[in-house]
This record gives C-alpha cells, sequence and structure tokens, in this order.
C-alpha cells in the first residue's frame, strides 16, 4: 500500500503529487504563483508542491467539514519543508480569520500554531528550529470539551509542549471558519494575519514545499498517536536508509555495511522491509544517530523486530513491531582467584534448582567475572562457590544499565 | 619645565593618498612631542587613515573619525615621544584607487612627560554639519599647567579670514581664501590653561561666508612633565582589603623611601587618608600591603604616592571589592549608558529620553534587573515607547563596528511578535525582536548590503533577567551576532556581511513599540512593545565588544543573585547553604552568591542542590582564594557555569556513593580507614554506628580524591566478628556482604 492510499478516512487529501485536486473530496486548490518540482518530501511521491515567491499560495474555500460550520472534533496534517532560514515572519498553512488556524514560521524557522476560537488565543510553540531542506509533518488536532478538551500540535508525531495561556480550546466546538485554506501566502499581499492581537504582513516561505496534506472531522478526527505515529507520520517518511526484505541473515549483512557509522538529520533513518517469509527478525547495529533524526528505525513486516544496540549505539525511536534492546554487563568484582561462578535465571523451585543457567565457569581466572546480556530486567542469581570459603547464593535484578557488584566472601574456618 | 610650541609642518595636496610631514625645519629633540592631525575630504568611498606607525616610524594612532553627512571627510590624529633623530613620517589613507584632496599638519613641542601614556592626559572629538566656525570638544583637565591643542578640518574653502579660538594662538593652517576646497586645516594652542577640571575651548572664530562646510574639531591635552607619577596598580587596578604584596609602578618615588608614603584615599580630595604597609620601595615600583582603616568598600578609590621630596603623584583611580554595576560598565568606555535605575539619564552621553517622543505611560517600577538597582524602566501596553535624540555613534553616523544591548525581562510569552528596542525606520535599522514563543532575534537591515538575523538558541524564559548584546564589525569578523548572557548564539542568517559599514539610518531610536513598520527582509512588519518588559543597563559602544567582556564584566557583574551566603565562618556558611539542602532551583541568571569566608579557603557540601538547566551561573565567589563546592546527593554544580569576579578560585569535587548490602538489623558496624600498622584495624572511622536501625543497604557518601583502602567491621553478638577489605574508588559501587552464621565458633 502506498502512502496515502490510507489516510485513516479523512475527508480531504491533497497530495500536492503533480495535482492540486482533492483525492477524497471536491475541493480542488487554486494556484496563484506557485509550481510543482520533482522534489518529492514524502515516500511514494514524485513531486510537491512549491512557493518559490513571497507571494505563491494555494487556496480553497472551505465546506462543512473542513471549518465552515463549527466542528467538535478536528484534525489537519501534512508534510514541510523549508530551503532556508526565512528572513521574514511566513505562513505554512492558515484556515478562517477571526477564528481558524494558523501555523507561522519564523525567527530561525521556529514554527508556532495559533488556534483562535472561542474568544481565546491558544498558541504551541515548536521545541525545535527546522532544520533547512529536511522534511517535517505536523499534525493539529482540535477535541471540544466534551471530549479530549484539547488544541494539540505534533512535529514528527512528538507533541509539542510549550504554549501560550494553556491548550483547553474553551468551549466545545471550533467556531466555523469559513476564510480559505491557504497553503503559502496569506491570500493577497497586502492583508495581514493577527498574531495575537497584532496585525502582521505574512508571506509565504521562499521555496517552502508541501505534500500529502489531509483533514478529518467528527470521530475520524479523534486521532491516537499511535495512529499519528504509525500510519500518518511513519509510513510516509522518506528513509535515509532502506534495508531490503531478505533472509535474517542478509539483511544483517545489509546493516552490517553501517557499523560504526552516524545518521543524519532526517525524518526516519532505516526502513526494514519484511524479513523472507515474514517471521521474527533479530537485527543488529553500532550506530550513531543524530538526535534531531525523529524515527530511527521503522519495520514493516508483520512479526516482531528485535534491534539490539550494540557498542552503546542509540537508536530509540521507531514505529512498526519494534523491540529495541540495550546490551549491559554485570560484573562481579573482588572475588578470589578459582572461584565457581553461575548466573541462573531464578526461575528454578528451590536451592537444588536455581534456574536455567545463564552464564557461568568453573574456575575463575582473575578477580572479576562478567556476563553481558541484552538489558532486559530480569532477576537472577549469582553462585558463588571456593573451597575454603562459605558457598554465596546472591539474588540480583538486571537492569539495562552496567551493573558493578563486589561480593564480599567469608572463609569457612572449619572446612 | 611648562610646555612650549617648537615648529610646524604642513602637507597639501589636491589629488593624494598619503601625506608625508618633514622634519626638516624644527629644532626638534629627544622627548619632545610630535603630533599630527591628517584630513581627507570629497571622496564617497571609505579608505581609513593607516594604523603603521606613519609608515613603520612609531607614531601611535590616538584616533580615526568619519563623517558622511554633507561631504564626506576622514581625520586621524596620531602621536609620538620623539627620538633625537626621526624618519620623516608618510600616513597613507589609501594605495591604488583615485587621488582626493588631503592636508594635514605636524605640531611639535617641548616639555610633555616623556612617555606616551603620560603626554595626552584627555584627546576628546567633535563634528557636525554647516558650521565653518566651529565649537571645539570638551575636555577634563587634572593639573592648570597643561597646554590645550585644537584642530579644524572643514569639508569646504567658505573661510574669508582665519582666527583661532578667542585666547589661543594660531600655529599652522592649510588655507587659501576661497580657493581651497577640501583641504581647509587649521591648528591653535593655549600654554598653561590655568584651570582644571570641565573644560569647553572657545569656538574657532574665522569669518565665514557662509555656513556650508561641515568639520571635524579635536580638543588635546597636553601633560606637562611632572616630578611623580603612578602608572600601574596590581595589574588591574583591582584589589580587596586585606591584600598583600601589590606592586604599585610609575615614576619618580625615588630610590629610597625615607619620609616617602603609600596613601589611599576615600576621593579625589582625600576626605579619609589612610597610609599603607610598605614592603619594598624604588624609583618605579612599591610593594604594599593593603590597610583599610576607616576607608570604605566595594567603591573606587585613589592611590596616592608621596616621594621623600614632598612631590605628591596625581590620584591613581583604583578599586576594591566589587564595584557598583554602573561603574564596571562606564570603565568600558560606552558612548552611550543608560542605567534606567529610576531615571532616564545618558551617563556616559548627552542622549537622555526625549520627553516630547513618549508613547502612553511607560514608567519606572521597583523591579529592577541588575545588581545595585533599585527601579526598571517598565513598559505595560504594547503601544509605549521611549526614545532618545539621534546619535552619531549609533544612527546617523556610518559606523564600522558597534556593540549595544542591555538587561531585559518579560513577565509572560508574549503572544504577538515584539520589538524591544529599534533605531532606525522602515530601511535600515538595528533591532531585538522576540517572538514564536520567546526566541530573541537581532536584526541588522542594511538595504541594499546586509540584511542579517541573529537568533537566541533558546527561548527566553519569562520573569527571568536577560542580558542581550548585538555586535557587528566590518572591519574584523564580518559578521552580526548575538550575545545572551555572554554567550555567543550559534545561529544566524545573511552573515558574512559584505559591504564596508552600515549606512546611517536616521530613522529614530527608541525602546518598547516600533511606532510604525520596520523592514524585515525587504516586508514591512510592525512591532508592539513586549508587556509587561522591564529594562536596566543599555549601553552601546562603537567597538567590538569580546565574549570575555560580554560575559564577565557586562553580564556576571550585573545579574543579580537568588540567594546569597553571607560572609561568615566556615561553619555558619555551610549553615546557611544548608538551608538550600534538597532544593530544585529554577532558571535564574544567578542561583548564588557566595561572599569569602573569614577563615580564607574553605569549603560547602551541597546537598541534593539541582540547578536548572537553564540557569547561566550556578554560583559565583566574591572570594580571591579558594572555595571547593561538593555535590553531593544530586547536586549539579557545573565549573562552566561558575563566576570568580575578584580572581578567586572555585573547585568542583563530586561524591562518591558505596553501597553496602546484606547487613541487618541490630548489627554493629564500622567502616575504617584500613591502618598500616598490622594488627590495627584502622585509626579513623568514616562512618558505622552501635546497632544498625533497619535491613536497608548503607549508602556511604566520600569526595574521591584518591583510592583508599578500607575495613568493614561487623561485629554481632554471638557471632565472630567479622572484617572485610575492600577499597573506595572514583565510582559508584556496590558490596554486597553474605553473613553467613557460623555456630562452631
Amino acid at each position: 500500500m502506498a502512502y496515502g492510499d490510507n489516510t485513516l478516512n479523512a475527508d480531504h487529501q491533497w497530495t500536492f503529487n503533480n495535482v492540486l485536486t482533492d483525492n477524497i473530496g471536491s475541493l480542488t486548490l487554486t494556484n496563484t504563483g506557485g509550481v510543482f518540482v520533482a522534489t518529492p518530501i514524502t515516500r511514494d511521491s514524485t513531486h510537491s508542491f512549491q512557493t518559490n515567491g513571497r507571494d505563491d499560495l494555494a487556496t480553497v474555500t472551505p465546506t462543512t467539514d473542513s471549518g465552515s460550520v463549527e466542528l467538535s472534533q478536528y484534525a489537519f496534517s501534512g508534510w514541510f519543508m523549508v530551503s532556508q532560514i526565512q528572513g521574514p515572519p511566513t505562513l505554512i498553512y492558515k484556515q478562517g480569520g477571526t477564528n481558524g488556524f494558523a501555523i507561522f514560521l519564523w525567527a530561525g524557522n521556529n514554527v508556532m500554531l495559533q488556534v483562535k476560537c472561542n474568544g481565546v488565543i491558544r498558541q504551541i510553540f515548536s521545541d525545535i528550529a527546522l532544520t533547512s531542506n529536511r522534511p517535517y509533518h505536523f499534525v493539529v488536532r482540535f477535541s471540544g470539551s466534551a471530549f479530549d478538551n484539547e488544541v494539540s500540535f505534533y512535529i514528527d508525531a512528538v507533541k509539542q509542549t510549550l504554549n501560550k495561556d494553556g491548550v483547553t480550546p474553551n468551549g466545545a466546538t471550533m467556531n466555523a471558519h469559513t476564510g480559505t485554506h491557504c497553503f503559502g501566502e496569506n491570500g493577497t499581499s497586502s492583508v495581514d494575519v493577527q498574531v495575537g492581537t497584532e496585525s502582521v504582513l505574512v508571506k509565504a516561505p521562499l521555496n517552502g514545499y508541501w505534500s500529502q496534506w489531509w483533514t478529518w472531522s467528527g470521530i475520524n478526527a479523534a486521532l491516537s498517536e499511535s495512529d499519528i505515529n504509525e500510519d500518518i507520520f511513519g509510513a510516509g517518511a522518506i528513509p535515509q536508509i532502506t534495508i531490503t526484505s531478505d533472509t535474517q541473515a542478509a539483511m544483517q549483512s545489509q546493516l552490517d555495511t553501517y557499523t560504526g557509522g552516524s545518521s543524519n538529520d532526517e525524518p526516519l533513518v532505516f526502513l526494514i522491509e519484511g524479513v523472507t517469509g515474514d517471521g521474527d527478525l533479530g537485527l543488529s547495529l553500532d550506530y550513531t544517530f543524530d538526535p534531531r533524526s525523529s524515527q530511527h528505525i521503522r519495520y514493516e513486516g508483520s512479526g516482531t523486530l528485535t534491534w539490539t544496540n550494540l557498542n552503546g549505539a542509540n537508536a530509540s525511536t521507531f514505529s512498526g513491531n519494534v523491540v529495541i534492546e540495550n546490551p549491559a554487563n554485570l560484573s562481579i568484582n573482588n572475588l578470589v582467584v578459582g572461584s565457581e561462578v553461575r548466573v541462573y535465571d531464578n526461575n528454578g523451585v528451590d536451592s537444588n534448582d536455581l534456574g536455567a543457567e545463564l552464564a557461568g565457569t568453573e574456575t575463575l581466572i582473575g578477580t572479576s567475572f562478567v556476563y553481558s546480556h541484552s538489558g532486559l530486567s530480569n532477576d537472577v542469581v549469582v553462585q558463588i562457590i571456593r573451597d575454603g570459603y562459605f558457598e554465596i547464593l546472591q539474588p540480583l535484578t538486571l537492569t539495562s544499565n552496567d551493573q558493578s557488584f563486589s561480593l564480599i566472601q567469608e572463609q569457612d574456618n572449619n572446612t | 619645565m611648562s610646555i612650549t610650541h617648537i615648529g610646524s609642518n604642513t602637507q597639501d595636496k589636491t589629488g593624494g593618498l598619503d601625506l608625508t610631514f618633514a622634519f626638516g625645519g624644527i629644532s626638534y629633540q629627544a622627548g619632545d612631542m610630535g603630533i599630527v592631525f591628517v584630513k581627507q575630504c570629497e571622496n564617497t568611498t571609505q579608505r581609513i587613515w593607516d594604523d603603521d606607525g606613519g609608515g613603520g616610524n612609531g607614531w601611535i594612532q590616538r584616533t580615526y573619525n568619519r563623517t558622511t553627512g554633507g561631504r564626506d571627510m576622514e581625520t586621524a590624529i596620531y602621536t609620538k615621544i620623539l627620538t633625537a633623530s626621526e624618519t620623516d613620517p608618510t600616513f597613507t589613507w589609501a594605495s591604488g584607487v583615485t587621488t582626493e584632496p588631503m592636508s594635514g599638519m605636524l605640531e611639535v613641542y617641548r616639555g610633555t612627560q616623556g612617555f606616551d601614556e603620560f603626554s595626552i592626559q584627555d584627546l576628546q572629538y567633535a563634528n557636525a554639519q554647516n558650521d565653518a566656525n566651529p565649537p571645539n570638544p570638551s575636555v577634563n583637565i587634572d593639573f592648570s599647567t597643561s597646554t590645550i591643542v585644537v584642530f579644524h578640518g572643514a569639508t569646504h574653502d567658505d573661510i574669508s579670514a582665519v582666527a583661532a579660538p578667542t585666547g589661543f594662538q594660531l600655529r599652522s593652517q592649510v588655507w587659501s581664501g576661497t580657493s581651497n576646497d577640501h583641504r581647509n586645516v587649521f591648528s591653535a594652542d593655549l600654554i598653561n590653561v590655568g584651570t582644571t577640571g570641565s573644560y569647553t575651548p572657545p569656538d574657532w572664530q574665522h569669518t565665514v561666508l557662509n555656513s556650508t562646510p561641515e568639520y571635524h574639531t579635536y580638543t588635546i591635552i597636553l601633560q606637562e612633565a611632572l616630578a611623580i607619577g603612578v602608572n600601574d596598580f596590581n595589574t588591574t587596578e583591582k584589589f580587596n582589603w586585606g591584600d598583600t604584596g601589590l606592586i604599585v609602578t610609575g615614576f619618580g618615588f625615588e630610590s629610597i623611601q625615607n619620609t616617602g608614603k603609600v596613601e589611599i584615599w576615600s576621593d579625589v580630595t582625600g576626605t579619609i587618608k589612610q597610609i599603607q604597609t610598605i614592603d619594598t620601595w624604588s624609583d618605579t615600583s612599591i610593594s604594599i600591603d593593603t590597610v583599610q582603616g576607616s576607608l570604605p568598600n566595594n567603591q573606587n578609590v585613589f592611590l596616592v604616592v608621596t616621594n621623600d621630596n614632598g612631590d605628591i603623584s596625581k590620584e591613581f583611580t583604583i578599586s576594591v571589592g566589587q564595584l557598583p554595576y554602573s561603574d564596571e560598565v562606564l570603565l568600558l568606555n560606552p558612548d552611550h549608558y543608560w542605567t534606567f535605575n529610576n531615571n532616564y539619564l545618558d551617563t556616559a552621553g548627552v542622549l537622555t529620553r526625549n520627553a516630547s517622543a513618549v508613547n502612553g505611560s511607560p514608567t519606572f517600577t521597583t523591579n529592577p534587573l541588575t545588581r545595585g538597582s533599585t527601579h526598571a524602566f517598565t513598559i505595560s501596553a504594547q503601544g509605549q515607547r521611549i526614545e532618545i535624540a539621534d546619535s552619531s555613534n549609533m544612527n546617523t553616523g556610518t559606523i564600522q563596528t558597534r556593540t549595544m544591548g542591555g538587561w531585559v525581562r518579560v513577565s509572560e510569552i508574549q503572544d504577538s511578535f515584539i520589538c524591544f528596542y529599534e533605531e532606525g525606520g522602515g530601511v535600515n535599522n538595528l533591532a531585538f525582536f522576540m517572538g514564536m514563543g520567546g526566541v530573541l532575534i537581532a536584526q541588522q537591515a542594511d538595504t541594499g548590503d546586509d540584511n542579517v538575523h541573529a537568533y537566541s538558541d533558546f527561548k527566553l524564559a519569562p520573569n527571568r533577567d536577560y542580558h542581550i548584546l548585538f555586535r557587528y564589525d566590518y572591519t574584523g569578523t564580518d559578521l552580526f551576532e548575538l550575545l545572551v548572557d555572554g554567550v555567543l548564539q550559534s545561529t544566524t542568517f545573511g552573515n558574512p556581511l559584505t559591504s564596508s559599514d552600515l549606512d546611517a539610518h536616521s530613522g529614530d531610536v527608541g525602546w518598547g513599540d516600533a511606532e510604525g513598520s520596520l523592514e524585515v527582509f525587504g516586508t514591512d512588519i510592525t512591532f508592539p512593545a513586549g508587556v509587561t518588559a522591564y529594562y536596566n543597563d543599555w549601553a552601546t559602544w562603537t567597538v567590538f565588544i569580546n565574549e570575555n567582556t560580554a560575559r564577565e564584566k557586562l553580564f556576571e557583574l550585573g545579574a543579580r543573585e537568588q540567594n546569597l551566603i553571607i560572609s561568615d565562618t566556615e561553619i555558619n556558611m555551610q549553615a546557611d547553604f544548608s538551608i538550600y539542602d534538597n532544593t530544585t532551583f529554577g532558571n535564574h541568571a544567578m542561583t548564588f552568591k557566595v561572599e569569602p569566608c573569614t577563615g580564607g579557603d574553605f569549603t560547602l557540601i551541597a546537598n541534593g542542590h539541582v540547578m536548572d538547566d537553564f540557569t547561566s551561573v550556578h554560583l559565583q565567589y566574591m572570594g580571591a582564594d579558594t572555595l571547593t563546592i561538593v555535590n553531593s546527593n544530586g547536586s549539579n554544580y557545573d565549573i562552566n557555569k561558575i563566576s570568580t569576579p575578584n580572581g578567586g578560585t572555585v573547585v568542583i569535587e563530586n561524591t562518591v556513593i558505596t553501597t553496602i548490602t546484606g547487613i541487618p538489623s541490630g548489627v554493629e558496624w564500622h567502616l575504617y580507614e584500613k591502618s598500616v600498622v598490622p594488627g590495627l584495624i584502622g585509626t579513623v572511622e568514616l562512618a558505622g554506628t552501635e546497632i544498625k536501625s533497619d535491613n536497608d543497604p548503607i549508602l556511604y557518601s566520600d569526595r574521591y580524591s584518591t583510592d583508599t583502602d578500607v575495613i568493614l567491621q561487623i561485629i554481632e553478638s554471638g557471632v565472630e566478628e567479622r572484617n572485610i577489605e575492600f577499597t573506595l574508588i572514583n565510582e559508584p559501587q556496590t558490596i554486597l556482604v553474605n553473613l553467613v552464621t557460623e555456630t562452631n565458633i
């Protein structure tokens, strides 16, 4: 299924893939100055819509499911990219006028969502400044007081937190806002937009790019964070690297070529296709993900991908069925040379059956024993046996961090 | 010996790129003082008089100035203490370009102090348009025996008869009636001025045809040779009472002290005088131990040396303790400085608020932002604004290097894009904006040349004092930059600068509402004031303020501490510090200020002091010795966020937690530092208890300095005593003790 085929029952879909038509409804956009360019910013697209002038825009008048009447639940989303920091204040998207939504871009490519409704102004600010020439995905969700009673703003599926005067919409519905939907400039170059209480002449982002903008109303607008992460954002992100479907060994071989590497600042770094036979898959990699990259891994198989971070690798964000393991070491120190050391899973029935042995040695060389494990939390028992010393049975809980213990062996003077 | 004029040489070119002055007709000798004034006019492209020693001959460029209002003019002053044999110096304005009219003069004086830092006591510059017999700038005279030298450069040939300022003697001129356009320059002097304090020479008395010419005028005070003088104290001119071994350097102290003495005065008149303790004495250097007596602390005081002959040095300004912040700013020589501490005065210049250009009713409130301030200028509505008059150092000059900023605070996130400060207008301007949740923007708009933004790396938080500063330098970095709390911000748009200067931008200069639109990268945007916005201590320079000065002087010395630990014994200061145990502090400019301990070097243990990531200074130590801060129980004092304005040292030590498990309640245990004596457990008990009260692990916290062998002694009734050895190391560790009940002892 191509990105855009599953819109989670959106009312309107502008793919901007070389067309201005509404792929679901009938709200075809009118273009003023914008162009289509072969610079796709979403998967499965070939083109995006570009404003290459400050007065460019695409616009359409809303209908009942997109703002012309009151709505208790409403949402919209889409992809945007910009090629440089914008000097003057600019507008990424706007609906309505006195009441409505607007997404501004300014101040070093910081982003601000402004919602005017029910006599209040709500502003939510991006936690980050947008990197130039890097696609970003926005989701705006309005949920009236009968539902979640919240206006929320997501960038790359991460909810933005800094706001002005809270995020409650101050009412059950979003006011009707019949002003046009604008991608780019505000519709007329001489007309200001209210930023807070002040009129500001905002322009189109110079070399802004749009792709796959969708709107929802009613119950369909109650998008979950999983919907946003998996189907709306993750499914549309163009990956930096794709590991193609093959056997597990062959896919690990593909991945090994990136050992010791580091990612770019990307919406998605690794797209992992399903393993041959479509079962579970285990992969491991020593790799550093850019802290500004949004989704580190997306697995598109039906089974579970177990991803192991090697040597302190920092994969942590994902979509699809993914389990991330961070191996850690259990170190037992200050032991008597020659001791027998055993680590059991502590799943046995009594002291004669301590459970499955996870690691051990008959005769310790040196004074330390190290057990490397997956990093998953687990209760274990450490057994130490040495002639002339009391036997030790020490229960411990493994964690995702390296742990170091000194076990004091006491001499048995009556042996 | 009084000062005398020895001779002159003038140079005049209808078209030239440099001027060479001749010593041939001047009977100079070693120790005489040469002063050169050069002028170029007519051209519209800045070239800048070289600062190359007059062609490598040791001349010092004292000042260079350019104006572009009306007709362009560039002038400079050079000086040198002459040797017995001088090479004719060449002063270069440009090379490889079209020649331009230029002229100048060399004047030689005898009897000034024989080294450069004393020869000129003051030098001031003035300029304006449309004045052919202009005023001369004011100076401040220390000695009535000083000589005043004035120079005048005019852009047009509208002077029909030449006359020096009243009482002055005309020394040189390049003038040829009304046929010497662009090249008119004049010099005059007044030997033995006969007064001290603020002094304004009379206006030039030329007869003029009209008021067309622009002018540059200079007033210079030549210092008569003195018998004794001080030129340095403790390198920095700063000290604390009780400091010892501080060096006074100068001349004329005489080789033997005898009746000589060093005093520190409370003011220039010596209302309170305190003799200092002498360690060593020579003709040029004295070592002293400071004695406070009845003298004050935390202000400027004055050092005076008297030699055995009874000669008394001029009062040398030094500072003790921490000066008022406003004094510290003034030491950086701003062109204009507004403390906004319940007044609008320009304490470095004359640009007090223009009372007729006030929008709304901004006022002062008792919400200061800076150390020592009691009030802040406060804007409480978006339309409010104040202005000052135009300044050639700000908006009406063509300026190559500039730094400006001050302290701001807002009470809440602003819902509009707001303006803190702007100068200029709809085309060219400099401004501070804020928007998008608190992003600070410094803007330089020079349409057709350079449009640049510099952004804060973070969003400014409400109710937090910030020091903000923009700077640009067309002669060095070619960058327009923003510093917040003295830290250079990383993101700009529009750099590097490509032009040669920022054009004059003669729109208004104001704080608050931008009063109409400002051009922002070609788009006219209206900006209201921030609400509620507070301001203190704004200043402007036509020089480049570096990051260390911005951080240590403008920010750290002005920041108000959130908490103060006052000077006391170490025990009492620790008690005061411990009041804040287990506290998560908010985002502040500076969280703690710690005064010196009465006992010298000392240690404070921070127990659970958690600093905010965005706090700029965790702790400022006011002592000159060493304070050790021990981070314990999650405290996170960061050595990179420590301030030591008085030269002290702060050491950060981190405690290491050793966890001992397996010792049940009721057991007696002791942790000893292992004895080096065989058979002896240990002499220093680190921790322990007679009866352990619970089954919890023992957490032993230790300031790590080196690996330490220890012995854990466990005493259990009816059970043989156990002595377990292990080593305390520089990382957390867990000691698992398995107590086995032995019944066959």
